[in-house]
């Protein structure tokens, strides 16, 4: 399904900057501007565009920068979703680091030279912060101030860690996390998970032995999911919580980890089952009841709402009011 | 001599009381004379027994519940019966009825009680379960760790024991089902309050929605034990299906071909289809209870009763088996196999 248009690799990169791009043509060539821009031959640094199958004019983009630069084109030949494709950037790098790129986060001007700096204290893993692109004066989504952890987990600490542009791997390390996943779990479960990286994460940071690193400093601005509040999705709750539970029972991810997304989880729950729940469906508030609730309803004013909520009269008037709202 | 069979477990003749039921009756009935007494049979279990069975139906006090008149009305209209001595199959022998009996423990769950079972019923079974078991002239047990609860609660230990997984399936050739899809899991028996059919359901719908597995959930059961929320659930998912009339060689079969089996009830008297799935080579995935942990050797997945944690059972089926792994390898394969002839024919439109 890929094919290597063609390969001018570096010696022994530094750092492997990969690209799982889907039709996002125009973004891409906005981003591999800036990518080239910053590098110079000194810095070792290998580019790696793995094309999801696109369908616009993703092909013709790279081929501009595969003339005079130095890029690997990989092409899907068929779309396979997100986890495939991040999967082949874990695989295809030849780096010793390696910065998973969204096709839709744009660098910031010195991006790159703040990796290379950074990943020159050579750990296990880092995180870094971003922005919103919403305008230039957004603020850093997570503190400004860098830190060195003990435990990888601990970066999971700061709001922007999670965010698949934000992070840099230890690559070998990296892909055995990867591999170790990709044979336990079906390729359909990671594009439920929004793919692999986030997993890979988490049982890397849950093994990593040596120290890892947050960079205050903001490494790219992320496009905002207008009109749409991952943290309050009660389904997205759902989902953090089984995916974490079935990865904590498999020796995944271990137990600090595990009661860390329990608490965010509790910490959203009441607001989130509040807001979304009238809008569920049959099916998904079926699951909802029998796989979220019981474990989150422990104070009696959790237990109330979950009660009060399933009455037909105030589901009703709770969407009626959010309608008027937004 | 004549033997009168309780067998009220003949409401649905898939579940394990019921198929252990129909073994014993079936082997009993080739050296004696059997009269089966029993409630509102499932009619497929009659068309199963032997033709010299005489079949008697208690069908009168229609309007008590089959429980209910099992413990106290039973004993009277067994009165009328003469016959050399009286099984019963239930773990305990209906009250007001004193003639001589032997007693098999298929489904003995006095110790384990459901919250949903009300304190005086409890009792009920407590004092009857008592007094049967040390009244009975012989004890039969179908596993030793039945004998052993009932000797720590009762005092007395099984004269025989009779493991029916062991002998059910000897003589038995695996036929095909024909019409089932690809890929399927499989729960067998009752569908009742204690099965836990609701989160077993749930369960199974989110492994599927969110990619964890993708075969089906097939319930080889009675439609005429479905009700109430079971039957709501069940409407709600599009990834289960009830499987009924199927035939002990075609279990078999389905045994050998699910990808895994679920026994994940709240208690179990023995577990037979746990047992049986076992011998039959699937994964089973079974309620962490000393029953079942006895009744498979020790040597499955055991989880909780709820949703999440037959969820964490399934993901646990991925990892220790390795049919994913080489699905994986061919999926690796293909994808190589396109990737190459991709590549070639990039190559020659570049040449050309």
């Amino acid at each position: 399904m890929s094919n290597i248009i063609l390969d001018k690799s570096c010696e022994s990169p530094r750092l492997t900057i990969a690209i799982p791009t889907f039709n996002r043509a125009s973004y891409l060539k906005l981003n591999l501007g800036r990518i080239f821009s910053q590098l110079t031959s000194a810095d070792a640094v290998e580019v790696i565009v793995i094309d999801n199958a696109s369908t616009d004019d993703t092909f013709d983009v790279c081929k501009e920068f595969l003339e005079d630069s130095e890029l690997k084109y990989i092409q899907l030949k068929q779309n396979m979703g997100m986890a495939a494709s991040q999967y082949e950037c874990f695989a295809r790098a030849t780096g010793k680091y390696l910065w998973i790129l969204s096709d839709d986060d744009f660098i910031e001007p010195n991006a790159i030279k703040l990796i290379l700096r950074t990943i020159s204290s050579n750990l296990d893993l880092y995180a870094f912060n971003y922005k919103s692109n919403v305008d230039d004066a957004s603020p850093p989504i997570g503190p400004r101030d860098s830190h060195k952890f003990e435990l990888g987990y601990e970066l999971m600490n700061f709001r922007s860690v999670g965010h698949m542009s934000g992070l840099v791997y230890h690559t070998n390390l990296a892909l055995i996390h990867a591999r170790k996943l990709w044979d336990i779990f079906p390729l359909n479960f990671f594009n439920t998970t929004r793919g692999i990286f986030g997993l890979v994460f988490a049982s890397l940071a849950h093994n990593t032995s040596s120290s890892a690193h947050y960079e205050g400093k903001v490494l790219f601005s992320a496009t905002e999911q207008k009109n749409l509040d991952y943290n309050g999705l009660i389904l997205l709750c759902l989902t953090v919580f089984i995916n974490f539970r079935i990865m904590h029972k498999l020796e995944i991810v271990g137990d600090k980890i595990y009661k860390f997304q329990i608490k965010l989880i509790s910490a959203r729950i009441r607001r989130s089952y509040i807001r979304w729940y009238p809008t569920l469906n049959d099916k998904d508030a079926i699951f909802v009841d029998y796989l979220l609730t019981p474990f989150f309803s422990n104070s009696l004013i959790d237990k109330l709402i979950f009660r009060l909520i399933k009455i037909k009269f105030i589901k009703n008037f709770l969407l009626f009011c959010f309608k008027l709202v937004l | 001599m004549k033997i009168i069979i309780e067998a009220f477990a003949l409401r649905n003749a898939k579940s394990g009381t019921g198929r252990y039921a129909m073994d014993v009756i079936s082997r009993i009935s080739k050296e004696h004379d059997v009269v089966v007494i029993t409630r509102d049979p499932d009619p497929k279990a009659l068309e199963d027994l032997p033709s010299n069975i005489k079949i008697v139906l208690a069908n009168n006090l229609s309007l008590v519940p089959a429980n209910m008149y099992l413990y106290f009305f039973l004993g009277f209209f067994l009165r009328k019966f003469k016959c050399d001595f009286a099984i019963f199959l239930i773990g305990c022998r209906p009250l007001f009825y004193n003639k001589t009996y032997d007693l098999v423990i298929c489904d003995f769950n006095h110790k384990i009680f459901p919250d949903s079972v009300k304190f005086i019923t409890r009792q009920i079974y407590r004092a009857s379960s008592s007094s049967s078991i040390t009244g009975c002239r012989n004890l039969i047990s179908i596993s030793k760790g039945t004998s052993i609860k009932s000797k720590d609660f009762y005092g007395r230990s099984a004269d025989f024991i009779i493991n029916p997984s062991l002998l059910k399936f000897s003589n038995i050739s695996p036929k095909p089902v024909a019409g089932l899809p690809d890929s399927f899991s499989v729960y067998v028996g009752a569908i009742e309050p204690r099965k836990n059919i609701c989160n077993l359901l749930v369960a199974h719908e989110y492994a599927v929605d969110s990619g964890l597995i993708s075969d089906k959930l097939l319930l080889v059961s009675s439609h005429s034990w479905l009700e109430g929320e079971v039957e709501a659930v069940l409407n709600k998912m599009h990834h289960s299906a009830m499987l009924t009339s199927i035939d002990e060689d075609e279990l078999a079969w389905i045994y050998s071909h699910a990808k895994r089996v679920y026994m994940t009830t709240y208690y179990e008297g023995y577990g037979m289809p746990a047992a049986e799935a076992q011998h039959f080579g699937a994964d089973v995935i079974c309620t962490d209870i000393i029953e079942l942990r006895e009744a498979t050797k020790d040597q499955e997945i055991y989880v909780g009763t709820s949703p999440v944690d037959i969820l964490e059972g399934i993901s646990m089926t991925l990892k220790t088996k390795t049919p994913f792994v080489d699905e994986r390898s061919k999926l690796h394969l293909d994808l190589f196999e396109s990737q190459i002839s991709h590549y070639l024919s990039q190559v020659l439109d570049k040449s050309l």
